[in-house]
């Protein structure tokens, strides 16, 4: 299991990725079917009550090096498959790690393009802290997606944005209530946490942010959602009044991607007193994902990435 | 106040039911949003987080598709009004990033372009367009933009995918096609790059995909609305539809919010789109006209809208005979009256004359309507002097023969035309079109109008009056015609906000300074400080006050005390004049943008810009206007050293080529402050952001240039205009207390702007009064009629009686007679007054009677009062008999002669013609000098050799120091010239001895004498040239007498006549004009336009047959074996225009002729794109498929 020294505060220290090249950590993940559950093991941490939050946490501490490169190969893979749509750019990719052999030219340039933003080039990366972020984002919406809920089903699961500077929320999801067919949301603000520092520091920015922003985000999302047809339009014209009436159909919800280890038992506690509208049971939800070294996996994250350049 | 803070639609759009706390309340929101107002007059200041989350509210309830069983349409609408205005006040922040700009810039575009606020999405977009283009790589990370590197140098990939959606959206949003173009290249290239990587057609699916959709729908949404293809639009809403159901790729949140609102903007869209709002069957270059022309108008406004597609009486349906249109300022009635007048041209329905009292508009118009007519295939008249007697469209006519042409004119030219020749202009013209038709109210000029309106209201013309906001516009348009009610067009729609503020000046009584005087009666003396208080009112029930800084007073203000401290008196030395202290306040307003100043006097005017100017560094931007002002009027006038400073003044004391560059100057921001005396404030399109009226109004005062309602709310429509800014300031300043009730003055009633004929004023009923009372004692006091409304009427009179006798003796079918009984006033006023009108009619019927029948249509062409016009008579008849006289018939000869300028100025001087036309009461002080400014005296300057060396082409200083040699002053001397060049050369010389001359001339055909005296001379005082050559070019729009003065003596000491100038020019190029005579780039612009071949038609012919051929100016030598592909290298429109071969090893193949230079560039500013190739002596040009 590789690890580094604890940073120290202020400076920067250069972050090694996993010690395990991409194509062990795709046979890895793909041992696995590519299932970040099969990897992480997640639990309700925390069943929620009016003004307090429902959250679940989701870990990946101890975990081997192949397992680990196995979490970081699977995002990659999600975030290609997200990028590249049904183009040629995956499998381009794909291709260049299982056979070994590097880009060149024009196709370098082309998967170079795919990945720039976020994750940079070799030899000019991205800011860290969006990288890391950005993998914050990945393994909520991957979560979200696969977690089963008997009380409820997804309608709409917005995909991640593939840039970190874009303006918009972080996630958003439209549910139908199992048995009753009542529809509703949950707008959710995404943060990473890493280094020195207690989590509900994060915890309060995305309070914070989300709180400020969420009429931006939902107004941005209302014009595209009341457009779809049945259910997903109906409710998407009517987010920003469940939203600022605190509807009990409309939520927030708050993830966390942390490295902090041993993770902490509570998480989330200091909500409710920032969405005081929100007062129903499961109006308020939270992710914590604690990955240990979480900074090193989202560098793995981009190193397989950048392994065919 | 038109602003968007109205109580009751805040309260709609925030809807109702929510809980405590949720929004901000009507009354917390009124106060936060006018609290951003009122910090945006100090500066560009940050809107509350509070404010910001409830405009995104708005937005989202107004964005909700479908949503009719949730929100209204009207609270949807005002939600995006509401929030519109937020987030362009959001806008003027400091410190946001690209990224946030954008995303507040597109939120306020879309909330102003669907609550039916078009223009305002355009002036948005001006705003952040320097963010719409990628910038430097070094800039990158500081304008917090994710961008496509190239990974390898030759790599050429995308570089802004993450902002390429928004942007292209801000872009659509502004409606300008060619910067949209522009963009549009940059972003294609970067597309076209990536789906070269990766092997696809498209980019769909992929990250990339909903920025390429995007990119895609705008370029498809502009070629719908550039050329009316239907299929475009749908593949737009294809391309848009792909990004918000995601198919078109995913991640990209932006790009799916911008595509939903284009998806609803393009359905509205179709209905605005000029090709969708002509009816059926109109040709296809009308719409390109305007939408290929110009400034390209892509879609229409809703007013605009309203009336092309009205059912009952529609402007463009030639069976409408009747309109007024009664709109506010910049509700776009200009490119309405463009619309009517092209459409009326394009279908083949005759000539249109097109009438404004504002010279300025007329300029404005000639400008707009030049590019929409060269795409038309039709003609512009030209822009000629009013009283011009010979017609010098019979001298310039070489230069146009094609048909159907509009004339653009001021009222004083088109009364002239009828008065000289009344069938032929009824004839000639199917349409009218009278812009600013509210001024016939106005004192002084407003009759003549009133008068050409009666009369072109007894023929069966098209006559479409547009108008400001008339508070009687139903009665104006009943007068008009009474057999329906939608004769009257009337709308209250306009683009920007406007904010009001109340300027007063405040004593500091604590910066008290005491001093002694000599006086006896008033020893003491205390000076104090004076600031600025400014009121504005933001909301309707909230008034905020601002104070200029106390450390910097904007002036002083002093009294002198008897000596027990009592008998204050106001001392004016010492004290700043109001205007000054106004003039510098105005510094304070320019960081919002350019300001415009109204000032009651012309002296004002200058001193109030010197004082703005004074406070500013040097501009960077007025280089050329002060190039061009310096070769005009002089080093040391007054307005040079304004303009380095960025600042100009207008008054009509300046020639009018000056007020021209000085309105350029203003449109194209080079000049951030105007000081205007009232003549600029009506119709103009100047592109301010402040108003300040700052008037003074003094006992002497014409009531004519007082500041009545209605020129008050013109200059309040100055300030934000349409398309430019979102919001304008109208700062109204008072000397005096100020008083709650001060805002109402901004706010005029309907009774206040009424329009009632100048027959009825209070001044014009004395003035009926003296004349009866002269009448009474003398039946030839109706001669001495003079500078009155009486004087006026009967001369309107006297011309209706000798155009009726005329017309009948061509057996015409006109009849005009009636246009006395059809006045505005007859339909006005009451009977009793009408009587005493008709009385004065009568004595002048009887007057016209008794006189002899050549009298009276020399008098009624005149353009004089009839006791002028019998003067003018005499004249010419002294004129006539001195010439036969001076210049007898010689033995055996029975050809004419023509007298030379020198001969005739001689005959002139020899019966004093000059001091007979000087002592009119037309010239006022056209022809007066003093010393110094304050001197009581005059200076007597004998005008024939002033008219000489002005003729000779001498420069303005040289001409101010011959011509007032003792006028020790260089700035006073230049003024004084200026001012005579303007009021003397340009108007009443040139008039009055076209007028003798004319006259003369007749007079000598009488007696059979076969020497004339030259009608050309009336033009060489107008313009200050001595050649017909010169006369030429000015006449057909060269801006520079220097440059007209040199190529006319050059052709003329060559042999060259005017016919032969073109061709001459022509054959000289660019080149050749630079080194021949000098020529400036505004100078060569100029002549490109003189020397352009516009029977060929290039642009039209490239439109409609996507081909068009240009000559190069020397044939290839050797001419090539095959068509060879050449490629054009334009760079500026004073350069010539390049030909080159393509490929590696490019060559220079020669430059297209001048005869074609200015279409060719006229077709790439277009943005059109073509290729092109050549057979050696033109090339051929087809458009890219």
């Amino acid at each position: 299991m590789a690890r580094m020294s604890t940073p120290k505060m202020g400076a920067a220290v250069a972050v090694t990725p996993v010690p395990v090249d991409a194509v062990e950590a795709m046979k890895s993940a793909r041992s696995v079917a590519n299932k970040l559950d099969a990897l992480l093991s997640s639990s309700l941490a925390h069943a929620g009550a009016a003004h307090t939050c429902r959250w679940h946490h989701v870990k990946a501490i101890g975990l081997t090096d192949a397992q680990r490169a196995a979490v970081a190969w699977i995002i990659a893979e999600e975030v290609m498959e997200s990028r590249g749509g049904r183009s040629r750019v995956k499998q381009l990719w794909l291709d260049s790690v299982t056979t070994g052999t590097k880009l060149i030219g024009g196709d370098r340039d082309l998967l170079a393009a795919f990945v720039n933003d976020v994750f940079g080039v070799p030899g000019k990366p991205k800011s860290l802290d969006h990288l890391t972020g950005h993998v914050g984002e990945w393994l909520w919406y991957l979560h979200a997606r696969d977690l089963l809920d008997p009380s409820r089903t997804i309608l709409r699961l917005e995909p991640p944005k593939f840039t970190v500077t874009e303006q918009g929320a972080d996630g958003l999801v439209l549910y139908t209530e199992t048995g009753t067919g009542t529809t509703f949301f949950r707008l959710w603000e995404t943060k990473k946490h890493t280094g020195v520092g207690s989590i509900s520091n994060a915890t309060g920015k995305a309070y914070t942010q989300v709180s400020k922003r969420a009429e931006e985000y939902l107004a941005k999302l209302t014009a595209p959602l009341s457009l779809s047809p049945g259910a997903v339009g109906d409710l998407g014209k009517e987010l920003a009044d469940l939203w600022i009436d605190g509807d009990p159909r409309a939520g927030v919800g708050v993830s966390v991607a942390s490295d902090k280890v041993p993770p902490p038992n509570a998480c989330f506690t200091t909500m409710g007193g920032h969405f005081m509208k929100f007062d129903q049971p499961g109006q308020l939800e939270g992710l914590l994902v604690s990955v240990e070294e979480l900074d090193q996996i989202a560098v793995t994250v981009r190193e397989y990435l950048w392994t065919a350049l | 106040m038109d602003r968007a803070l109205k109580a009751e639609d805040l309260a709609d759009a925030l809807g109702s039911g929510h809980p405590d706390g949720a929004l901000p309340t009507v009354d917390e929101l009124i106060d936060l949003i006018a609290e951003i107002e009122v910090r945006a007059f100090v500066g560009p200041g940050e809107v509350d987080d509070a404010v910001l989350a409830a405009a995104w509210y708005l937005h989202a309830v107004a964005s909700a598709a479908n949503a009719e069983g949730l929100y209204t349409p009207v609270r949807q609408q005002r939600a995006f009004r509401v929030s519109a205005h937020i987030f362009d006040l959001a806008l003027g922040a400091e410190g946001r990033t690209a990224v946030e700009r954008l995303t507040f810039a597109f939120a306020a575009q879309v909330g102003y372009r669907r609550s039916d606020l078009d223009p305002n999405a355009t002036a948005i977009w001006r705003r952040v367009d320097a963010d719409l283009a990628d910038v430097a790589p070094g800039d990158r990370e500081e304008r917090g933009e994710v961008l496509v590197v190239p990974f390898t140098e030759s790599a050429s990939i995308g570089r802004s995918f993450s902002l390429m959606a928004i942007r292209a959206g801000v872009a659509f949003l502004g409606l300008d096609f060619n910067r949209v173009s522009e963009l549009l290249v940059g972003w294609k290239r970067q597309i076209t790059a990536t789906r070269d990587l990766i092997e696809m057609d498209s980019l769909v699916t992929t990250m990339f995909g909903p920025g390429e959709q995007i990119v895609s729908a705008v370029e498809d949404l502009v070629i719908f609305l550039r050329y009316g293809y239907g299929s475009r639009l749908a593949e737009a809403r294809a391309a848009l539809r792909s990004v918000v159901d995601l198919t078109a790729g995913e991640g990209d949140h932006d790009a799916r919010w911008v595509a939903a609102h284009l998806l609803a903007i393009a359905d509205g869209m179709e209905t605005a789109s000029i090709w969708r709002v002509l009816p059926p069957g109109s040709p296809d270059e009308l719409a390109q006209a305007f939408t290929i022309g110009s400034p390209p108008v892509l879609t229409l406004w809703p007013p605009q809208r309203d009336l092309l597609r009205r059912t009952e009486l529609n402007p463009l349906d030639p069976a409408t005979k009747r309109l007024l249109l009664s709109v506010p300022t910049s509700a776009g009635k200009t490119l309405l009256a463009q619309i009517i007048i092209c459409h009326h041209l394009a279908t083949g329905s005759g000539d249109v004359c097109y009438v404004t009292p504002l010279r300025s508009l007329g300029r404005e118009m000639r400008q707009a309507l030049a590019s929409r007519l060269r795409i038309l295939q039709k003609g512009l008249g030209d822009d000629l002097p009013d009283f011009a007697s010979l017609d010098l469209n019979e001298l310039l006519r070489f230069f146009w023969s094609g048909s159907n042409t509009v004339e653009i004119m001021t009222p004083e030219r088109l009364a002239h035309m009828l008065r000289r020749d009344p069938d032929g202009v009824l004839s000639r013209f199917s349409m009218f079109v009278i812009d600013e038709a509210h001024l016939v109210a106005q004192p002084n000029r407003g009759f003549l109008l009133e008068s050409l309106l009666a009369l072109l209201a007894t023929t069966d013309t098209r006559l479409v009056l547009l108008s400001g906001v008339m508070g009687n516009a139903k009665q104006v348009a009943s007068w008009l015609d009474d057999s329906s009610e939608s004769v009257l067009f009337s709308s209250s729609w306009r683009g920007p906000r406007r904010l009001h503020g109340i300027l007063n000046s405040t004593i500091l009584w604590d910066t008290e300074r005491v001093s002694s005087t000599r006086s006896k009666s008033h020893p003491l003396r205390k000076d104090y400080d004076v600031i600025g208080t400014l009121r504005i009112k933001p909301a309707e029930a909230s008034t905020r006050e601002l104070w200029t800084r106390r450390d910097s007073p904007l002036g002083a203000k002093r009294f002198e005390f008897a000596p027990d401290g009592t008998d204050r008196r106001n001392v004016s030395s010492g004290t700043t004049p109001f205007y000054k202290i106004c003039a510098t306040a105005a510094r304070v307003f320019l960081h919002a943008g350019s300001l415009l100043m109204i000032v009651s006097r012309r002296d004002y005017a200058r001193g109030a810009a010197e004082t703005l100017a004074a406070q500013l560094p040097d501009s960077t931007r007025t280089g050329d206007l002060v190039d061009f002002l310096v070769e005009r009027i002089g080093e040391e006038h007054p307005l040079v050293g304004c303009l380095r400073k960025g600042v100009g003044y207008h008054h009509a004391g300046l020639p009018v080529d000056v007020l021209d560059a000085l309105e350029q100057g203003v449109r194209s921001e080079k000049i951030v402050a105007l000081v205007a005396t009232t003549t600029l404030t009506d119709g103009v399109n100047l592109p301010v952001r402040t108003v300040l009226i700052s008037e003074t109004r003094f006992p002497t005062q014409d009531p004519a240039q007082h500041f009545d309602p209605a020129r008050l709310l013109n200059a309040v429509g100055r300030a934000g205009r349409a398309g430019r800014e979102t919001e304008g300031w109208i700062i109204l300043a008072l000397q005096q207390k100020p008083e709650p009730a001060d805002f109402d003055q901004l706010r005029p009633a309907d009774e206040d702007l009424e329009i009632q004929s100048s027959l009825m004023s209070e001044r014009a009923v004395e003035q009926l009064a003296e004349a009866e009372g002269l009448l009474a004692a003398s039946a030839d006091a109706i001669f001495q009629l003079a500078d009155s409304a009486t004087a006026d009427f009967a001369s309107f009179l006297w011309f209706v009686f000798s155009a009726q006798q005329r017309l009948e003796e061509m057996l015409t079918s006109f009849h005009i007679a009636g246009a006395v009984q059809r006045l505005l006033g007859f339909a006005q006023m009451p009977p009793e007054l009408a009587e005493r009108w008709l009385a004065l009619g009568r004595r002048v019927r009887e007057a016209y009677d008794r006189t002899p029948s050549e009298s009276r249509h020399r008098w009624a062409t005149a353009g004089t009062s009839l006791g002028s016009a019998r003067a003018l008579e005499n004249v010419a008849t002294a004129v006539a008999v001195e010439t036969h006289s001076a210049h007898p018939v010689m033995e055996g000869e029975g050809t004419k002669q023509t007298l030379s300028v020198d001969e005739t100025l001689e005959i002139f001087a020899s019966v004093d013609a000059f001091g007979a036309l000087l002592a009119l009461p037309e010239c006022g002080k056209a022809w007066t000098f003093k010393s110094t400014v304050g001197s009581r005296s005059t200076l007597v300057v004998p005008p024939v050799p002033a008219l000489k060396l002005w003729m000779g082409g001498l420069d303005v200083p040289s001409l101010a120091a011959e011509l007032l040699p003792t006028v020790t002053n260089a700035a006073w001397r230049l003024e004084q010239t200026v001012d005579a060049i303007s009021g003397a050369f340009e108007h009443f010389f040139s008039w009055t001895v076209g007028a003798v001359i004319e006259q003369a001339n007749v007079i000598l055909e009488e007696i059979e004498s076969p020497t004339r005296l030259p009608q050309d001379l009336t033009y060489m005082i107008r313009y200050g040239v001595d050649t017909q050559q010169a006369i030429g070019l000015l006449g057909r729009g060269v801006r520079s007498r220097r440059l007209a003065y040199v190529v006319g003596q050059r052709a003329a000491s060559d042999g060259r006549q005017l016919e032969q100038v073109v061709d001459w020019l022509r054959l000289l190029h660019i080149e050749g004009w630079i080194e021949e005579f000098d020529a400036t780039p505004r100078e060569i612009e100029d002549l490109a336009d003189v020397t352009r071949d516009a029977s060929t038609g290039l642009l039209r012919q490239f439109l409609s047959s996507s081909e068009a051929s240009a000559k190069l100016h020397v044939p290839m030598e050797p001419a090539p074996s095959a068509p060879l592909a050449v490629t054009l290298r334009i760079v500026d429109a004073h350069l010539p225009v390049e030909v080159w071969t393509v490929g590696d090893r490019a060559d220079r193949v020669g430059i297209i002729s001048a005869a074609h230079h200015s279409d060719v560039f006229a077709l790439t500013s277009a943005g059109l794109t073509f290729s092109a190739l050549t057979d050696g002596s033109a090339i051929t040009i087809r458009a890219d498929s």
